[in-house]
């Protein structure tokens, strides 16, 4: 009895233990691989980070933002993103089109609304910094 | 054991659970896992103990009182699934995993997979009310952290149950 | 003998915590965004005094912004073309810039001018009222836009009643220029530079690797079709994509010619100028998008200037001093030595 209640350890609770080591590592491994290739969408709304979004497959997502001067509408389709509508006066934010590998910007000036990707790895192809 | 006594000490157990939990709020383990709500399942020793030496029934009743009482004293609602989720899941598995205990696991083991589950419980909790899955990053880190926890969990356990057999509070036919 | 497995597994599982959030690696360069001068800035700089470095650029370009603003109330180049004939005093960095664009005016003929502003205010490019004017309208405005009426004498300038100086045109490029002097003296010595479409390269990215710049693709502009590979330049480029509005099936650009006073009738769809000044080539690159491809080719061969090409047949052709490190990267171009 007296040897009872000092219980030593079991084989079932390295068991227990490798499991959850094991099970996190898991994880943390799958985490670092998909992070390795996952894109963000980001917004910027004058300078500061107004939205950070996981590009994917399936996101389908409009979002609507108060720019400096008017409403924004910026359209995320899968891994790519886009102004689709502007009430400012310059349209160039909507001329620029879709952006999707990362690196790539498109600015909305009047509204000083920037989208961006990011992500941890840069495609072979990509540059320092593009000229426009 | 009498009603009356099993009745007294379930309270008892609640008060001390509620205690723990209200103590929990003060260890900034957001720091460290900034989901809001996070905790790290102190309070969970007490229904440890509580299917130890009463009844799973009885557990479970101190658990959901704690949890419920918990959350009107300082909580949200948020709080309230957060330890809901954890409190369950962690108590059914210790539950499962008593039934082999001495034979293919000791204390440690069982706190560690219970602590383990906590973790878990909450982190699928988060996910659900914060709508993302990005939580899950912070699973590895709460896991890895569960076995130290159930480490020492299960050394005050040890200890308890030490002295419990003295105070022949065990109910009657206890497997321990 | 069992307490030590025990503690071989808390060992093994403080040390992967630790390993788990300790191992964080701080990036060793700052990156801002801003916007200044109606365009959105970004600096990257590398280095242990990059954000102080960076901070200090910021209000470089603020403070020369609040100096060279043709809309602020406040700056002198507002009050130079309010002045209606009067001789003005400026600021000696007003005055610099002033002078800058003089220059660089004389040198491309007139083909980059820095009172171009009554007649781009006239088309209104980029705003709601953006709209073809009649031949009339056009012809009161002209006579205005003439660099050479612009008298500037130390610090004072004369301009005619109505004309308007506007610096635009080379302030982002004078503002890169003083932006890198300002990072080499605080010790950074590697950086991005870009001002609204005004690049700065500053060092190598890494020792005997020269930076990536991909050149904006007029046909899709959020991708590039070329990659300059550079070190320690400035590049500039002028489009017909940047900003333009469409009336009657037709694209009118943003750049104009000062001679005809109409938006820029040209064979080029862009021009980047790479160079050790980025006010030149910013300069530059106008005049030589509105000169033609033939005029502006032999303009760079006499001026020593480099640049790459886009013409609208959708050849693209590179000076000398840039064939070794253009590479083309889109097959929707041909690329013609």
């Amino acid at each position: 009895m007296k040897n009872k209640a000092r219980l030593p350890m079991k084989w079932g609770d390295f068991l227990i233990f490798i499991v959850i080591i094991a099970v996190a590592c898991g994880i943390w491994i799958h985490l670092a691989l998909l992070q390795a290739d996952q894109t963000y969408g980001e917004i910027w709304l004058d300078g500061e980070m107004y939205q950070q979004l996981r590009l994917g497959n399936n996101t389908q997502k409009t979002i609507r933002l108060a720019g400096k001067a008017t409403d924004v509408v910026i359209e995320i389709d899968g891994e790519c993103m886009r102004f689709v509508e502007s009430e400012c006066p310059d349209h160039t934010c909507e001329n620029t089109g879709w952006i999707s590998r990362v690196g790539q910007t498109a600015v909305c000036l009047p509204n000083r609304v920037m989208i961006k990707i990011t992500g941890s790895t840069k495609t072979d192809d990509a540059v320092d910094v593009v000229v426009q | 054991m009498s009603k009356t006594k099993r009745i007294a000490l379930c309270g008892m157990l609640t008060a001390l659970a509620l205690a723990l939990s209200l103590v929990e709020r003060m260890i900034p383990l957001e720091l460290l896992v900034p989901i809001p709500g996070i905790k790290l399942g102190l309070a969970n020793v007490v229904t440890m103990f509580a299917l130890l030496f009463l009844t799973p029934k009885e557990a479970y009743a101190i658990l959901f009182c704690r949890i419920v009482l918990a959350s009107l004293f300082a909580g949200s609602v948020t709080q309230l699934l957060f330890s809901l989720f954890g409190g369950m899941l962690a108590l059914t598995t210790t539950w499962l995993l008593l039934h082999k205990h001495g034979s293919w696991f000791s204390f440690y083991g069982i706190s560690a997979a219970s602590a383990a589950m906590h973790n878990f419980g909450q982190i699928v909790a988060a996910m659900l009310v914060m709508q993302t899955v990005d939580v899950i990053a912070y699973l590895p880190l709460l896991l890895v952290s569960s076995i130290p926890m159930g480490v020492l969990t299960g050394t005050i356990l040890n200890a308890l149950q030490k002295h419990m057999k003295h105070l022949r509070l065990a109910k009657k036919g206890t497997a321990i | 003998m069992r307490k030590g497995q025990a503690g071989i597994v808390l060992a093994a599982a403080l040390a992967m915590l630790l390993t788990g959030c300790g191992g964080k690696k701080q990036p060793d360069y700052v990156t801002q965004d801003f916007y200044a001068m109606d365009t959105a800035m970004q600096i990257t700089a590398y280095g242990e005094n990059a954000q102080d470095a960076v901070n200090e650029s910021i209000s470089y370009i603020n403070m020369l912004e609040a100096d060279i603003s043709r809309t602020r109330e406040t700056s002198d180049i507002y009050a130079l073309n309010q002045a209606e004939g009067k001789r003005t005093e400026l600021s000696e960095q007003a005055a610099d810039i002033l002078q800058d664009a003089l220059d660089l005016a004389a040198k491309t003929e007139g083909f980059f001018d820095p009172t171009i502003a009554p007649l781009s205010d006239l088309w209104g490019i980029g705003t709601d009222h953006a709209a073809v004017p009649t031949q009339d309208e056009i012809d009161t405005v002209l006579p205005l836009v003439d660099y050479t009426a612009v008298s500037l004498e130390g610090t004072t300038a004369l301009i005619p009643a109505a004309a308007e100086v506007d610096l635009g045109g080379i302030g982002k490029g004078y503002a890169a220029d003083h932006v890198v002097e300002i990072l080499k003296q605080k010790n950074v010595d590697k950086a991005i530079v870009a001002l609204g479409g005004n690049i700065y390269v500053l060092g190598e990215k890494e020792v005997d690797t020269p930076w990536t710049v991909g050149i904006t693709d007029p046909d899709d502009p959020s991708n590039y079709f070329a990659i300059l590979s550079i070190t320690d330049v400035a590049v500039v480029t002028s489009g017909d994509y940047e900003r333009y509005f469409e009336s009657n099936g037709k694209r009118y650009c943003h750049i104009f010619d000062p001679q005809t006073g109409y938006s820029a009738e040209t064979d080029i769809r862009s021009v980047t100028v790479v160079s050790q000044d980025s006010a030149s080539a910013d300069a530059y690159s106008t005049a030589l998008f509105v000169m033609g491809y033939d005029a502006a080719r032999s303009f760079c061969q006499e001026n020593r200037i480099e640049a790459v090409f886009i013409c609208d047949d959708h050849t693209v052709h590179v000076t000398d001093g840039l064939k070794d490190s253009f590479t083309l990267e889109s097959t929707e171009y041909t690329y013609e030595e």
